[in-house]
């Protein structure tokens, strides 16, 4: 458990804060973030090997997301999925795709036009995760309401479905999950762990083919990890 | 072995212990041992040692629960260590290394890349790296 600061060449991205990172053919692929009242819409990518930064440039005319934060992304089927954040001025619900199994300056932007009529409201602060093919969405913000909604994002048929839960035992994890990560583990099992942040102080999972919530119990040493 | 992080080797929750009147008892939920740092009472140089609760080298005293739990206890981390706090920063796991970017404290945004690497090593003064037991990772 060895903790180092590593020296990287390359361009360095600038002070970044509610960024994505996505790991690809190990290299790290940041995209949007800001500082202060600034949002940006850069990609920079880190080969882990070489510890190099490289700023990815597209054509000026080529179609691109807006600037954004608090959004989240997911690598699949050569892409990285892209889906909400805030621009500083209002929420968002838009998807994109960056097409990154190719050269870095092949790299290019696809908006993704979902199928049916449903999507989630415009939010950032959620939780991506990716198990198989599906992108599960949990919770977020629009800035003045938290959500507790769970919404799959089918990225084969581009289509999302409104998870219907039910509650399983444990009352406070209808409140607004928060920054999630996903568990080895948890991935075989087709169930997500969610790690929900300020406000709940636990750790809860969902079965997102059963709908179930579930409630992992913590006992907390001297240790508060928030 | 010295060495107390080697103590972890034993905390599984199915093993039976010999309590002090000699008996075998079957382990059980929300037992509480009879020391309070969760170990076994002096045995017979000839007998297992056996550890009935995890050992959590940085919470002497916390709360005695059933061991199919998950605790939480700090880390024993080791090297250049991150010099500033760190909020919406991002994480990204290669192999055992965390490496993580960016993210904001009080005084602003960072562009800085830390890596931590997960792997069960722990230094020592005399610079030998001891292993930890299978635990995390």
């Amino acid at each position: 458990m060895q903790w180092s600061h590593p020296d990287v060449q390359g361009d360095v991205p600038p002070p970044c804060r509610a960024h994505t990172a996505t790991l690809v053919d190990r290299k790290i692929v940041i995209f949007g973030g800001g500082e202060g009242p600034v949002y940006y819409d850069t990609v920079y990518v880190l080969d882990t090997v070489h510890r190099r930064w490289q700023k990815v440039d597209f054509p000026a005319d080529a179609p691109h997301p807006t600037t954004r934060r608090a959004h989240t992304a997911v690598y699949y089927d050569g892409k990285i999925w892209v889906f909400g954040g805030g621009n500083g001025s209002q929420a968002l619900n838009d998807v994109w795709t960056l097409t990154v199994n190719c050269p870095i300056e092949k790299m290019k932007w696809t908006k993704v036009e979902i199928q049916g009529n449903k999507q989630p409201s415009a939010r950032g602060y959620h939780t991506a995760n990716l198990v198989r093919n599906i992108m599960i969405v949990v919770g977020g913000s629009d800035g003045r309401e938290c959500f507790s909604d769970i919404w799959c994002l089918n990225l084969g048929k581009i289509l999302f479905v409104l998870l219907q839960t039910l509650e399983w035992g444990y009352s406070r994890v209808n409140s607004r999950p928060r920054y999630t990560s996903l568990g080895p583990g948890a991935t075989r099992g087709g169930a997500p762990s969610t790690f929900s942040q300020r406000h709940t102080s636990g750790i809860v999972s969902v079965h997102h083919w059963r709908s179930r919530w579930k409630f992992l119990q913590f006992r907390y040493t001297i240790f508060q990890p928030w | 072995m010295n060495n107390p992080l080697t103590h972890r080797a034993s905390r599984s929750g199915l093993s039976t212990r010999t309590s002090r009147s000699g008996r075998a008892t079957p382990h059980t939920l929300g037992q509480t041992s009879t020391h309070p740092n969760g170990t076994t009472p002096h045995l017979p140089s000839s007998s297992a040692r056996v550890r009935l609760l995890p050992y959590l080298p940085h919470s002497k005293d916390s709360e005695v629960a059933p061991t199919v739990q998950m605790y939480w206890s700090k880390a024993p981390v080791w090297g250049t260590m991150p010099n500033h706090g760190m909020r919406a920063h991002s994480v990204t796991l290669v192999d055992p290394v965390a490496w993580i970017f960016g993210g904001c404290d009080e005084r602003g945004c960072w562009k800085d890349l830390w890596l931590f690497n997960t792997g069960n090593y722990v230094g020592s003064p005399s610079g030998v790296l001891f292993r930890l037991t299978r635990g995390l990772s």
